[in-house]
C-alpha cells in the first residue's frame, strides 16, 4: 500500500469519525428542542376578563417532566452508551388514570403496561408482576387501588381484572367467565367492594374485594333513560353513589350503590352541558363533577346539582389543549409540588390530571395537569 | 338762714321720696289697677311695687282720658331682656319665643302658676291653646302627657333637639325610664332600633290608640321593618294565632331586649311550652306538648336541642301544624312525591324512593324497603305518625310505645327491635318479623 493512500484513508476515517460525533452532538441539541409543557404565559380557564378558576399547570410525558430538575445529556449517552432508565422512562398511550396517595396509575393499553407515576419523586415504575406470564397484561384500561395498596387492573384483552399486591407482585384475577359478553372498562373500590363497570353488558358488577365473588349486578331498569347505555367510565362519591358516563346516550347517570336511579344529566350535542363522547369522570371533595368529552376535547365541570360550572382544555391553545382526552383523575395530594407551576397568587385546591390519547406530535402531553383554585384575596 | 335752707332741702327730698312711693302704691292700691296684684304669683317688679321698672310716665296727668300717660320703657321682648336672659342661641326655638311674643304664654304682672303662667302642674290648657289637641286625646296616653307635664320632655323656649326636646329622644326617655335603661345595658340581646335608634321609631310619645303607645298596632308596626315576615303573614294558610291576637308579636318576643336569642322572653322551647302546656287550648284542643315530653325516654333530635322551629315555623306556614315543609294532615293519605318534605329535610331523602335498598333504611326485610311498603301507597299510605311520635316517645326510633289514637281505639304498635331486624304486632296487621341479613319469607303477603 502506498503511503499516500494510507494517509488518505486515515484522513477519511478521521473525518468520518468527526462527522459521526458531530451528528450525535447535533442530535443532542435537536432533542433540546423537545416539547415544552410548562407554558411561558399563564393559561387560565375561563380566560380573562372572567375570574379564573382553573389553570393549566404542566404536562407529563416522561420522568424528565417530573421530580427535581434532571436531564441526561447526549454526551453522557455517547459516553455511557445507555439511557439511565430512572430518568428516561416514558409514558405510552394510555386511557384510564387513577390518583391514589400522591401517585398516578396510568393504564397503557397499547404498551400493555401500568405506569405508576410519582410526580414528587420523579419516578415512573411498572409493577413487577406484569413482567411474568400470569401477571402480563393484554390491554389494561383502568386501575383501582385499595387501602392496603393492592392494585386492581381492568384488562379488556384478558377480559378480567388482574390483581397485584402492594409490592407489585401478581396476586389473582377476578371476573373471568362471569359473562361471555363482559368487558370491564372501569373499576372502583368502595366499602370493601369492587365496583366494575361492564361495557359489554351495560351493567355494574359488584364484587367481593377479597374473593372476587359477584355480589350484585345492576344498571338496567324498565325505564330506558334510567338504564346504562354503553357505559364507559364511572366514579364514586363518599356515599357510594356512582356517576357513570354513557356513550350510548351521552348522559351521565347517577345511581346509588344498590343501583337505584338518582338522577342524570347531559345529552348528545356540543353545547354547554352536552356531550359527544363522554369518557372519564371524576369527583373532588366538593362533589364537583369533572366529565371528559372525547368528542369535543374538553372537560366540563358540574356542581353536585348537575349545573355546569365551567369547562377547559379546548383545542387551539398555546398550552393546555387536550387531544382525544379519555381518563381523568382529581386529587388534593401533591398540591405543594405543583403549586410552583401556578401563577403568583393563584392558590391550588385540587389537581386535575387528564389523559390525552393523541396529539403527542403536536406536543400535547400524555397527562395534562390542571389546577382548580382561586386567586388569593389580598 | 342756713337752718332755713337745710329745712327746705330736707322738705324737698321728703316730697320727692313721698311722691315716688306714692305713685307706685297708687297704681296697685287704687281701684284702678288693683287686679294687677291679685294673682298669687307676681312678677318680681310688681311684687316690689316697682312699676317704673317697666313703665315710664309720658304725661303728668294720669289718668288721662283717651290717651296714655304711661308707656312701657321698651317693647317686648326687649323689655323682658332687660332683666331676663335672651334666647336664640340654640337650634330650635319655640315659635312665640322666636317671634318675641313672651306674653303668648306668660302673664306680665302675675299669674296663678309659676313662671307667670296661668296654669298649674297641668300645662295642657296652656299648650293646647295653640297645639292641636288630637294626639293628646288618645285611648292610651303617655304619663307626662296625661298629667299635662309637657315641660318634662320639652323646653318651652329653645332646644338643640327637634320638637324642643331637652335632649336626644332616647336620653329624654331614659331620664325617667331608668329601670329600663339599666336592664337594657345589661341585656345580651337588644332590638336594634332600641339599641341605636330613637324610641319614637315604634312609640308615639304623646298618646296612641294602641297599647304601649305604639305608632301602629302589631304586627303592622313590626312588619314595617320585618318585611319578609310581613309578606309571609299576609298570605299564610296556617297562621300562628297569637300573632293575630292582642299580644301579637309581643306574645313571643320582647320588643326591647332579652336574655335570649331572637328577643324571646325565655329559651326557645320554654317560650313555646309557656303556652303549649295546656289541655284545652284551641278547638279542637291542641296537644299538651309539655305533658307529652315529660319523662319520655327518647326525644326527637330538634326537641333534644330545644329547637321547635326546626320543624315548625312560629310565624305560620302553608302546611299542616305550621310545619316548615309538607306533611299530610290525615294519618291515611294517598302517597305523592314530596308529601313528607318536612321529615325528609333531615332524614334520608331517598327513604321513600325505592322498593329495594341496602342503604337508606334499616327497616327492611333483606333489601325490601318496609318504609316504602307502609308509606308509598297511592290509595292508603300511612303517615309517619302512625308509627312514630314527632316529639317524644318511650320507644326507640320514637316508635309509639304507648298506643296510637285511632278514633276511639288506642291502637297498639307492639314493635320490638333486634340486631338485624325486628318484629311488629300492631293493631293494623298480624305480627310480622323482618331481617336485613336473612330476609324472611312470609306465608301471607304482608303488602299493605
Amino acid at each position: 500500500m502506498k503511503p499516500n493512500t494510507r494517509t488518505f484513508r486515515n484522513l477519511l476515517y478521521f473525518l468520518l469519525t468527526c462527522l459521526s460525533l458531530s451528528a450525535l452532538l447535533l442530535a443532542g441539541c435537536a432533542s433540546d428542542q423537545k416539547c415544552r409543557f410548562i407554558p411561558n404565559k399563564t393559561i387560565y380557564f375561563p380566560p380573562a376578563p372572567d375570574e379564573p378558576h382553573i389553570q393549566y399547570l404542566t404536562g407529563i410525558n416522561s420522568t424528565e417532566d417530573i421530580g427535581e430538575a434532571k436531564k441526561q445529556s447526549n454526551i453522557s449517552l455517547v459516553v455511557t452508551g445507555k439511557e439511565r432508565p430512572e430518568i428516561l422512562k416514558k409514558l405510552g398511550k394510555a386511557y384510564g388514570i387513577t390518583a391514589h396517595k400522591g401517585k398516578l396509575y396510568l393504564a397503557e393499553g397499547m404498551s400493555k403496561e401500568i405506569s405508576i407515576v410519582d410526580p414528587v419523586k420523579g419516578t415512573i415504575e411498572t409493577p413487577e408482576g406484569t413482567k411474568n406470564a400470569k401477571g402480563a397484561l393484554g390491554y389494561p384500561v383502568h386501575t383501582a387501588v385499595d387501602d392496603d395498596g393492592n392494585l386492581y387492573v381492568a384488562d379488556t384483552a384478558r377480559r378480567e381484572i388482574v390483581v397485584y399486591d402492594a409490592k407489585g407482585n401478581f396476586k389473582t384475577t377476578f371476573g373471568k367467565g362471569i359473562d361471555p359478553k363482559s368487558k370491564i372498562t372501569d373499576i372502583s373500590i368502595y366499602n370493601g367492594k369492587l365496583y366494575a363497570l361492564d361495557l359489554g353488558t351495560s351493567t355494574v358488577r359488584v364484587l367481593n374485594l377479597k374473593t372476587g365473588e359477584q355480589l350484585a349486578e345492576f344498571g338496567s331498569s324498565d325505564k330506558p333513560n334510567q338504564s346504562l347505555r354503553v357505559p364507559g367510565n364511572f366514579t364514586m362519591d363518599s356515599k357510594g353513589n356512582l356517576y357513570i358516563t354513557n356513550i350510548g346516550n351521552n348522559m351521565v347517570i347517577k345511581l346509588d350503590q344498590d343501583g337505584n336511579f338518582l338522577g342524570s344529566f347531559g345529552g348528545l350535542g356540543d353545547q354547554f352541558g352536552q356531550f359527544v363522547k363522554p369518557k372519564g369522570i371524576a369527583l373532588n371533595k366538593d362533589k364537583q363533577i369533572f366529565v371528559v368529552d372525547g368528542g369535543t376535547n374538553v372537560v366540563q365541570l358540574f356542581d353536585d346539582q348537575f349545573h355546569l360550572l365551567t369547562y377547559f382544555g379546548w383545542p387551539g391553545l398555546p398550552f393546555g389543549s387536550l387531544n382525544g382526552p379519555a381518563g381523568v383523575a382529581v386529587s388534593s395530594d401533591n398540591i405543594e409540588y405543583f403549586q410552583k407551576y401556578a401563577a403568583p397568587g393563584f392558590k391550588l385546591e385540587t389537581l386535575i390530571y387528564v389523559v390525552s390519547q393523541f396529539g403527542q406530535e403536536f406536543c400535547i402531553p400524555r397527562i395534562s395537569v390542571y389546577g382548580l383554585g382561586e386567586i388569593e384575596k389580598k | 338762714m342756713n337752718r332755713v335752707v337745710s329745712l327746705l332741702c330736707l322738705a324737698g327730698c321728703l316730697i320727692v321720696l313721698y311722691h315716688g312711693q306714692a305713685s307706685a302704691q297708687t297704681c296697685s292700691i287704687t281701684s284702678c289697677h288693683r287686679s294687677i296684684v291679685a294673682p298669687v304669683n307676681l312678677h318680681v317688679p310688681v311684687k316690689e311695687k316697682d312699676c317704673v321698672a317697666c313703665h315710664k310716665r309720658i304725661n303728668q296727668q294720669h289718668p288721662l282720658l283717651g290717651r296714655k300717660s304711661w308707656e312701657l320703657t321698651a317693647k317686648v321682648p326687649v323689655l323682658c331682656s332687660q332683666c331676663h336672659f335672651t334666647f336664640g342661641k340654640k337650634k330650635v326655638m319655640h315659635s312665640p319665643v322666636k317671634d318675641g311674643d313672651c306674653l303668648a304664654c306668660h302673664q306680665k304682672h302675675g299669674a296663678s302658676g309659676r313662671f307667670l303662667l296661668d296654669v298649674g302642674e297641668d300645662q295642657t290648657g296652656l299648650c293646647l291653646g295653640c297645639h292641636d289637641s288630637g294626639p293628646f286625646k288618645q285611648q292610651f296616653m303617655h304619663g307626662p302627657v296625661a298629667v299635662g307635664a309637657c315641660t318634662k320632655c320639652h323646653d318651652p323656649h329653645e332646644a338643640e333637639e327637634k320638637a324642643l326636646l331637652e335632649g336626644p329622644v332616647r336620653n329624654v326617655c331614659l331620664k325617667c325610664h331608668m329601670d329600663f335603661a339599666k336592664l337594657l345595658k345589661e341585656a345580651p340581646v337588644v332590638h336594634p332600633p332600641v339599641k341605636d335608634g330613637p324610641c319614637t321609631s315604634c312609640h308615639n310619645p304623646h298618646g296612641s290608640p294602641y297599647n304601649k303607645l305604639l305608632k301602629k298596632r302589631m304586627p303592622d308596626l313590626c312588619v314595617e321593618c320585618h318585611t319578609t315576615i310581613g309578606k309571609k303573614l299576609a298570605g299564610v294558610k296556617v297562621p300562628h294565632k297569637p300573632i293575630q291576637q292582642e299580644g301579637s308579636c309581643g306574645s313571643c318576643h320582647s320588643a326591647h331586649y332579652s336574655q335570649n336569642k331572637r328577643l324571646l322572653p325565655l329559651e326557645e322551647m320554654a317560650t313555646c311550652l309557656n303556652c303549649h302546656d295546656k289541655d284545652n287550648m284551641g278547638k279542637p284542643p291542641l296537644r299538651n306538648i309539655k305533658k307529652e315530653l315529660a319523662g319520655k325516654k327518647y326525644l326527637h333530635g330538634p326537641i333534644e336541642k330545644g329547637e321547635c322551629k326546626a320543624c315548625h315555623d312560629p310565624h305560620g306556614s302553608d302546611n299542616f301544624r305550621m310545619l316548615r315543609g309538607s306533611y299530610p294532615a290525615d294519618i291515611y293519605t294517598p302517597y305523592k312525591d314530596g308529601a313528607y318534605g318536612i321529615c325528609l329535610t333531615c332524614h334520608e331523602k331517598n327513604l321513600l324512593r325505592f322498593t329495594e335498598t341496602t342503604i337508606y333504611t334499616k327497616f327492611r326485610n333483606g333489601k325490601r324497603n318496609l318504609h316504602y311498603v307502609h308509606v308509598v301507597n297511592s290509595r292508603k299510605g300511612r303517615s309517619c305518625r302512625v308509627c312514630h311520635q314527632p316529639h317524644a316517645a318511650n320507644g326507640v326510633k320514637l316508635i309509639n310505645k304507648e298506643n296510637m289514637k285511632f278514633g276511639e281505639w288506642d291502637l297498639p304498635i307492639n314493635f320490638t327491635i333486634n340486631a338485624s331486624g325486628g318484629r311488629c304486632a300492631p293493631g293494623c296487621h298480624q305480627a310480622f318479623s323482618y331481617d336485613r341479613e336473612k330476609p324472611l319469607v312470609y306465608k301471607t303477603d304482608p303488602s299493605l
